[in-house]
C-alpha cells in the first residue's frame, strides 16, 4: 500500500503532476502580501550591501581578507547557484537591492502604494533589445575580468556601485525594471536556470484572467503596481523574467496567483518562448562552468598564468601581460560564442541526420536541444561552487570579525586557521551533483526529441548525438574532478 | 512495442562491458606516472600561484617524499586527505614524506596567503593503481551505466 503511494508519488514527479502552493498556508500568504514585504527584505540587504561596497573601495586589497570578496564570491555565489536558484527560482531578485534607488524614484514610496504613474521618461524599451543579448554579452564582459573579480576587493566594489548606478539611471529613463529585465548580467543565468527551479509563480485559473477586465497584476491597483518585470502572469508559463516581486499577488483581487513547488526542470520543456539568445546562454553558462572548474580549480600552470592580469609569465615567450590575458579573454569568449556551440550543432545536425526528417528545421533543432544542456550545466555550477564553501569557510569567519581587512577581531572569528571542510570528499561530491545533472538533461533531452519528431523510435535516433555529446561533455567534467 | 535495445540481456552485457573498456581506456590517456620503485623523492617549486609540476601522478602503495622550495614568497604546501601542511619559505626546503595510500585525486593547495590569486593556487596529486585511477573510471563506469538505466526509465515512459 504505502510503496504503491510512494510509486505514485514518484509518477507524479516525473509526469510534472504535483505542485503545492505555498500560499495556502496562512502565515506565508499573510507576510507575502503586506506592502512592507519586499522593503523589509531589501533593506537589510542594502546595508550588507553599502557594507560591501566600502569595503571593497576602501578596505585591505588582500581577496580573501576582505568581506566584499568572500560574502561576494563565496558565501553569496554559493547560495545563489545552489540553493536559492534551483528550490527557490528568481528569490534573489526580490531581496536583490540593486534597483532599489531606481525604483523608490519611480514610485516615490518606499513601502505604500501610491499613484501608477511612475516619475521618470519612463520610455519603453526598445524593441530590439526586447531579449537577453545584452544580459549574455555583460555576463561574458564579467567573465573575462572574473580573476580580477573575485581576487582584488576593489574591482568588486566598482562594480556593484557601478550597478547601482547603471540600475538607477536606466530606471530614470526607461518604464519599470528593464534593468533587471534586459540588463542585469546576474539575471540573464537567473532567469535560465530558473527554468530548473522547484519553486513557480503561476494563475491558478487562466480562464479567470481572461474574462478579468481591470488586470490589476499588469495595470497595478489599490494594494499592488503592475508587473514592474512587463510579464503578464495571466499566460506566464516560465519562470524567466518573473523576478518573484510579489506585487501581482498583493494586486489580484480573486487570489488567484499561486507560488507553487514544483518538480525540478518543469520549464524546460515549455516551447512556446524557445529563442537563440537563450540558446547561447544556455551554451555560454555550460562553457564558463567548464572554463572557470579548469582554470580556478585545476593545477594547470599555463592556464593559471593566462588569467593572471598585471603579471609577465617566465617562459620568455615574448608574451606581454596584456596579450597573455587577451588570449584568456579569448578563451572565454570564442570558446563560449563560438567553438562550443559549432560543436553543438554538428551534434544536432547528426540528430537530423539520423532522424531523416525534413520538416524539421537545423535552426530549430538547435535551439530546442539547447534546453537539455540547462540541468547539466546547473549541476556543474554548483559542483564547482561547492568547494568555494567548503575550502575556503574559515575566510568567511575571518572577515565577520575584520570586514575592512584591517586587523580588527570584532567577535573573535578573525584568527581562525584556514582549514578546509573534508577536502577529500569534495570530488565524490561533485561526481554526484554533475550524475543528477546528466540524468535530468538526458530526461528533458528525450522529451525535447519527442516532442519534435512525436514517433519514439524517430526521437530515440535523433537523440543517440544528443546523449554521446552529454556524456562526452560530462566526461569531461569528471575529468576536471577526479581524473 | 518492446524495444530490442532495452530487452536484449545479451547486448545489454556486451554494452556494460564495452562502458568499462571506454572508462579504463579514457583514464589510461594520462601523463607518465611518477616511480619506478615503490619509494622516491619529488621536488615541488612554488611560486605565485602554482606548483611545478603542477600534476603529479603516483601509484598507490608508493613511498613518496615531496621536497618543496620557493621561488618567490611564503607559500603552503597542504593536501587533501593526506594531513600534510607545510610552510615552504625563500631559501629553505620543506620536506614531507607520506605513503600514497588512498586512491584518486587530491587537491594540493597553499595555506599561507600569497596574493591575490592565493585561493586559486592549487596543484593535484593522483594516486592511480597499476596506472589506473579507479575512481576515475568508477565514476565514468556509473554515468554511463546512470545515463543508460535513464534512456531505459524516459524511454519506458513514453
Amino acid at each position: 500500500m504505502a510503496s504503491s503511494k510512494f510509486r505514485e508519488f514518484l509518477s507524479s514527479l516525473l509526469t510534472h503532476k504535483t505542485k503545492f502552493d505555498v500560499l495556502q498556508i496562512d502565515f506565508i500568504r499573510r507576510i507575502t502580501t503586506h506592502r512592507a514585504f519586499q522593503f523589509s527584505v531589501i533593506f537589510p540587504n542594502l546595508l550588507i550591501f553599502w557594507i560591501i561596497i566600502v569595503a571593497g573601495l576602501f578596505g585591505g586589497p588582500v581577496g580573501n581578507r576582505n568581506i566584499s570578496v568572500i560574502f561576494v564570491w563565496i558565501l553569496w555565489w554559493f547560495a545563489l547557484i545552489s540553493i536559492l536558484v534551483p528550490f527557490a527560482s528568481r528569490i534573489w531578485c526580490t531581496i536583490c537591492p540593486i534597483p532599489f534607488f531606481g525604483e523608490w524614484i519611480q514610485r516615490r514610496s518606499l513601502v505604500t502604494k501610491k499613484n501608477e504613474k511612475l516619475y521618470g521618461l519612463n520610455k519603453r524599451w526598445p524593441r530590439r533589445l526586447d531579449n537577453i543579448w545584452l544580459q549574455n554579452m555583460g555576463f561574458l564582459l564579467i567573465a573575462t575580468f572574473t580573476p580580477l573579480l573575485v581576487t582584488r576587493p576593489v574591482v568588486t566594489g566598482i562594480m556593484l556601485a557601478l550597478l547601482f548606478v547603471v540600475a538607477t539611471i536606466l530606471m530614470l529613463i526607461y518604464a519599470k525594471r528593464v534593468f533587471c529585465r534586459y540588463v542585469c548580467p546576474v539575471g540573464g543565468f537567473l532567469g535560465l536556470f530558473s527554468m530548473f527551479s522547484s519553486l513557480e509563480l503561476r494563475v491558478n485559473d487562466r480562464e479567470l484572467c481572461k474574462k478579468h477586465i481591470t488586470k490589476e497584476c499588469i495595470r497595478g491597483g489599490d494594494n499592488g503596481y503592475g508587473c514592474p518585470w512587463l510579464v503578464y502572469p495571466g499566460t506566464l508559463e516560465r519562470n524567466n523574467f518573473c523576478g518573484l516581486c510579489l506585487e501581482c499577488i498583493k494586486g489580484c483581487p480573486y487570489n488567484n496567483i499561486s507560488l507553487n513547488i514544483r518538480p525540478f526542470g518543469s520549464d524546460i520543456l515549455v516551447k512556446g518562448e524557445r529563442a537563440i539568445d537563450e540558446a547561447w546562454k544556455s551554451f555560454i553558462m555550460f562553457t564558463l562552468a567548464g572554463i572557470y572548474i579548469l582554470v580556478m580549480q585545476g593545477p594547470f600552470i599555463f592556464f593559471k598564468d593566462l588569467a593572471r592580469f598585471f603579471w609577465v609569465p617566465p617562459y620568455g615567450w615574448g608574451f606581454t601581460y596584456v596579450t597573455n590575458y587577451v588570449m584568456y579573454a579569448g578563451l572565454v569568449w570564442i570558446t563560449s560564442l563560438a567553438i562550443v556551440p559549432a560543436i553543438f550543432f554538428v551534434f544536432t545536425a547528426l540528430s537530423k541526420l539520423l532522424s531523416g526528417s525534413k520538416e524539421i528545421s537545423y535552426k530549430k533543432l538547435f535551439i530546442d536541444y539547447s534546453y537539455e544542456l540547462i540541468p547539466l550545466s546547473l549541476m556543474a555550477w554548483i559542483a564547482f561552487s561547492v568547494p568555494l564553501l567548503l575550502v575556503n569557510w574559515s575566510y568567511i569567519a575571518n572577515v565577520i570579525s575584520d570586514p575592512l581587512g584591517w586587523g580588527w577581531n570584532l567577535f573573535g572569528t578573525a584568527e581562525i586557521a584556514w582549514k578546509p571542510l573534508f577536502p577529500e570528499y569534495i570530488p565524490y561530491i561533485q561526481v554526484v551533483l554533475l550524475i543528477i545533472g546528466l540524468v535530468y538533461s538526458i530526461k528533458f533531452g528525450f522529451e525535447i526529441s519527442m516532442e519534435n519528431f512525436r514517433d519514439k523510435s524517430l526521437a530515440l535516433k535523433a537523440f543517440i548525438p544528443q546523449l554521446a555529446f552529454m556524456i562526452l561533455a560530462s566526461i569531461f567534467f569528471l575529468w576536471l574532478f577526479v581524473g | 512495442m518492446k524495444h530490442k535495445i532495452f530487452y536484449n540481456k545479451k547486448l545489454g552485457l556486451i554494452i556494460i562491458i564495452s562502458l568499462l573498456m571506454v572508462s579504463i581506456w579514457i583514464s589510461s590517456l594520462m601523463i607518465p606516472i611518477y616511480g619506478g620503485s615503490d619509494s622516491y623523492t619529488i621536488e615541488v617549486k612554488a611560486r605565485r600561484f602554482a606548483y611545478e609540476p603542477d600534476r603529479i601522478i603516483v601509484n598507490q602503495g608508493d613511498r613518496i617524499t615531496f621536497k618543496v622550495t620557493t621561488l618567490d614568497i611564503t607559500h603552503g604546501f597542504y593536501i587533501d586527505g593526506y594531513d600534510v601542511d607545510l610552510l615552504v619559505e625563500p631559501g629553505k626546503e620543506s620536506v614531507v614524506t607520506i605513503v600514497a595510500d588512498k586512491p584518486g585525486k587530491f587537491k594540493i593547495r597553499c595555506s599561507v596567503t600569497c596574493g591575490y590569486m592565493h585561493p586559486f593556487m592549487v596543484g593535484e596529486l593522483v594516486v592511480v593503481e597499476n596506472g589506473i585511477n579507479i575512481v576515475f573510471v568508477l565514476s565514468i563506469l556509473i554515468a554511463l551505466l546512470t545515463a543508460l538505466v535513464s534512456m531505459y526509465y524516459v524511454w519506458k515512459r513514453w
